[in-house]
């Protein structure tokens, strides 16, 4: 249990507040547990007996009756999820296996050989090998087919079936059979597993001192990456002028990381507040005053879109209530809720809609979204092109990382690159034509 | 719309449950009062219990707003049943009253079947000429929202209630459709079914059609008029086609007197579950069977072939020698009784499935054609923005239009051809193909 505490919090705050929870949390295990086990110190109110007792008899029925024989186990996940889905829409149930991804995706690494696969006319493809990690200095290439995994044929294996196989722990071996387009034979390679970072920030520039930074989503090691792409950008450009932040299509995170990431930006004040039933769930959060970094006053533009969401929007309304930039593309999701994950004790968990959280002026972002001061519209879907087509690319772009960040960040952003994305194109002028003062005059003149 | 029909085979079985009270309350008891009993539950029902318990008290500690116990409840056996398959459900009190009350009869409905597939409400086929059909959906199309409610987890049962009500009622369903980049909107009116159950038309010389559209409990009589109708030409009997697509409503019942018209008292579907009171064979009625004699029979089968129809195919491809020429069918035939609870909500629980009598399983897996269709690749096709602009009003296909479905073409080739090839394409397959491009304006096909 305590190994998974750390994670108790999706949207983790501060970290003392962050410890009481957690041995609330633990508290309420207990309670639990002893109940379990038998134990009169804890009892149920004989309503939710009643209602116990009701779930138990259909249980049975369905345990006795049902055409297919089924685990009960199975059938409890399914009671649970059901539970829990009749909350709202971000509450959901993890099963061990779900949770146990999760808690990779948040920590900001996992073990493994460093490859990016996708599934493409269902042949395994490695989109690309990541530099630094054991498949990129083995000589795995984009386009390679995964045969086999370990022997076992890749046909008919799903995505996730295929990731799963080739993670594993630290210094295990994974042998994978490749096919590639001119060798004439198949090709083994064996390669022992690392820990390979998952990088959540990506960065490029533009050849007049613009920087370009993107956030993919918001994990553990959001806020330092941030950090070191800055120092990154100052190093390559001199002067830096401004900064465009592509929020687009990232999904969000953990709620210390929206903070931290809206605290490289935002000089002083305010940040974002939390209110939920329970007391502990009522938190607000401030930036740092005595930092004077470039970070906090370079002019800036925010870029969201309709796949911005939770810890993206809390960035975005800190930036567009504090008045520190301007906000460019389309309207955000408009999540404005904020999950704990609790660990129940078979190693499943749930995440469970806490608090609401609100921007600095007080705004509820719930199913609102917020609005960029300057909407431009992303590119309509080519004609003539399949959804087939579209969900590929999609794909594509996501195992890339999305946006223009698929090349090393030493290349600026060429005119072309620039072309296919109108919204980053207005952001550039916006940053061009205007010194920082004016940019609230810019975002009424579109 | 008729699946509380279709699935209800008994009445609830008071004795398992009353015995199942007994025993499962005991299990929840040994949580509060810590005696450790003899519960008749498996320890491994137990310790999962214990799980449900502890997700419940975090829910109800933790939750951004409060909650009723009840709710939460209810909502858990909803999960649970949903995790069983696609016909299984939860009637809350007043829903369960309800259904018994008004029996098994709806003013009006939209004339469409439902089921829930990849965790989606997906329409398995909107009944021809039927409000849903006129409306626009199509087989296979995800439901997303029905009144601008989401239908996430809602089963297929719920979702099947919500299209029920007085005639004139309108209901907004939004969807999502291979082949379109965004959801669409569409409004149907409810009505009573007054679809004709079936329509006959002699094809070329000695050759028939008839397309059974809504088998209720008329449509046996009408078969048997259209079969003796057939037999009374004493000259001409060549082969019959009989259209199955998008045919997903009807009893079971209705199904067995129909394939009885063919083939008389021979095996039609049996039905197995665990429990042995839940086996049963379903056998045809002499009485009801017109053709003596074996003719080539190639039924029209495809996606929205469901339940009724699916059981059909079945029996006349096993006891009357019939092709199945099209598209897998749905895969949907269960049978399932409602077992109440005690605070007078009821569970709609799966207890059997049905077999073809060559014992093939039909849930979930659907039936294979013995020919296949042309090639459909709707997935590749070109994203339409606004699709029903342009479609032509909606109105059921006449004979002319019927004979330039390159479906019912390939089926004429095939029975002027019986006994000569065997399970292969139709001869004169690519030029059928030509033809189903130059008649790309049918009513069927407009939305591409």
């Amino acid at each position: 249990m305590n190994h998974s505490h750390h994670l108790s919090s999706n949207f983790r705050s501060l970290p003392a507040l962050s410890a009481v929870r957690n041995i609330f949390c633990f508290s309420l295990m207990l309670a639990v547990l002893l109940c379990a086990w038998g134990h009169p110190a804890f009892s149920l109110s004989e309503e939710t007996r009643d209602q116990l007792s009701v779930f138990a008899e259909a249980l049975g029925i369905v345990e006795d009756n049902h055409v297919d024989s089924k685990d009960t186990k199975k059938l409890i996940y399914g009671a649970i999820k059901g539970m829990v889905g009749s909350l709202d829409s971000h509450s959901s149930f993890m099963a061990p296996e779900e949770f146990k991804e999760l808690q990779i995706e948040t920590k900001g690494s996992f073990s493994g050989i460093g490859i990016e696969i996708t599934l493409k006319d269902n042949l395994l493809i490695v989109v690309s090998p990541i530099e630094g990690t054991p498949a990129y200095r083995a000589g795995l290439q984009a386009g390679d087919r995964i045969i086999k995994i370990d022997g076992q044929n890749t046909k008919n294996m799903n995505l996730l079936d295929a990731v799963r196989k080739i993670r594993g722990s630290k210094g295990s071996t994974v042998t994978l059979t490749i096919m590639r387009e001119n060798l004439d034979k198949l090709k083994t390679f064996s390669l022992v597993r690392e820990i390979i970072p998952i990088r959540s920030v990506r960065v490029r520039y533009f050849e007049d001192g613009i920087g370009y930074i993107r956030i993919t989503n918001f994990q553990d090691k959001t806020d330092q990456d941030l950090k070191q792409a800055f120092k990154d950008l100052q190093a390559k450009c001199k002067p830096l002028r401004g900064l465009i932040l592509d929020l687009r299509n990232d999904p969000g995170g953990l709620l210390d990381q929206a903070v931290k990431v809206s605290d490289e930006f935002i000089a002083s004040g305010l940040i974002v507040y939390t209110e939920g039933r329970n007391k502990a769930q009522t938190m607000r959060f401030y930036a740092n005053e005595n930092s004077t970094s470039l970070e906090k006053t370079i002019p800036l533009v925010v870029l969201i879109n309709e796949g911005s969401a939770s810890a993206s929007e809390i960035v975005a309304g800190a930036v567009q209530d504090r008045k520190r930039g301007i906000l460019i593309g389309t309207k955000s999701f408009g999540k404005g809720s904020v999950q704990t994950i609790i660990p129940l004790e078979d190693g499943s968990a749930l995440r469970l809609t806490t608090a609401h959280y609100y921007t600095p002026s007080g705004r509820s972002i719930n199913e609102k979204g917020i609005q960029p001061d300057l909407v431009v519209e992303a590119p309509a879907i080519p004609e003539g092109k399949s959804v087939k087509d579209l969900r590929q690319e999609a794909l594509d772009r996501r195992m890339k990382g999305e946006g223009i960040t698929d090349k090393a960040w030493t290349v600026p952003i060429s005119s072309d690159e620039l072309e296919r994305d109108p919204q980053l194109a207005r952001a550039l002028q916006a940053l061009r034509q205007s010194p920082p003062k004016k940019f609230s005059e810019a975002a009424t003149k579109p | 719309m008729e699946k509380n029909k279709l699935n209800r085979m008994n009445t609830p079985t008071k004795p398992t449950f009353r015995r199942l009270v007994g025993s499962l309350v005991l299990v929840v008891a040994l949580c509060w009062t810590g005696a450790h009993s003899a519960a008749a539950v498996s320890s491994q029902a137990y310790a999962q219990l214990r799980l449900l318990v502890e997700a419940l008290y975090e829910i109800d500690s933790k939750y951004v707003t409060e909650k009723k116990e009840r709710d939460l409840i209810y909502g858990a056996i909803r999960g649970m049943v949903a995790s069983l398959d696609p016909n299984s459900s939860f009637l809350s009190p007043a829903e369960y009253q309800e259904s018994q009350s008004k029996g098994n009869q709806s003013e009006a409905d939209a004339g469409m079947e439902l089921s829930v597939k990849d965790n989606l409400l997906t329409v398995i086929a909107p009944m021809e000429g039927g409000p849903a059909w006129r409306a626009g959906l199509k087989a296979d199309d995800h439901i997303l929202k029905i009144n601008n409610q989401s239908t996430r987890n809602v089963t297929a049962l719920e979702a099947a209630k919500k299209f029920q009500g007085p005639p004139g009622t309108k209901v907004k369903v939004q969807l999502i459709r291979a082949g379109l980049a965004k959801p669409l909107d569409l409004d149907l009116t409810l009505e009573k079914n007054t679809v004709d159950s079936l329509a006959y038309y002699p094809l070329e010389d000695g050759y028939y059609y008839i397309r059974l559209r809504n088998p209720r409990e008329r449509s046996a009589q009408e078969l048997q008029q259209v079969l003796r109708t057939i037999q009374s030409n004493p000259s001409a009997r060549k082969g019959i086609i009989l259209d199955l697509r998008n045919t997903a409503g009807g009893q079971l019942e209705e199904a067995r007197r129909l394939a009885s018209a063919f083939v008389g008292n021979e095996l039609i579907y049996s039905v197995k579950g665990r429990q042995t009171e839940n086996k049963q064979s379903f056998v045809g009625l002499k009485d009801y069977q017109v053709l003596k004699e074996k003719l080539p029979l190639i039924i029209l089968v495809d996606q929205g072939t469901a339940r009724a129809a699916e059981v059909i195919a079945g029996a006349l491809q096993a006891q009357y020698g019939a092709l199945l020429m099209g598209y897998k069918t749905f895969g949907d035939c269960a049978v399932s009784k409602v077992f109440p609870l005690k605070d007078g909500s009821a569970l709609v629980v799966s207890v059997g499935y049905c077999y073809t009598p060559r014992d093939t399983l039909i849930q979930g897996k659907g039936l294979e054609p013995d020919i296949s269709g042309p090639k459909k690749d709707s997935d590749d096709q070109p994203v339409a923005e606004s699709p029903l602009k342009m479609e032509k009003p909606k109105k059921i296909p006449d004979l002319n239009e019927v004979m330039q479905d390159p479906l019912v073409r390939q089926a004429l080739a095939k029975l002027k051809n019986w006994g000569r090839s065997s399970v292969t394409q139709a001869p004169g397959n690519r030029l059928l193909k030509k033809k189903q491009a130059a008649s790309s304006h049918s009513a069927e096909d407009e939305i591409s």
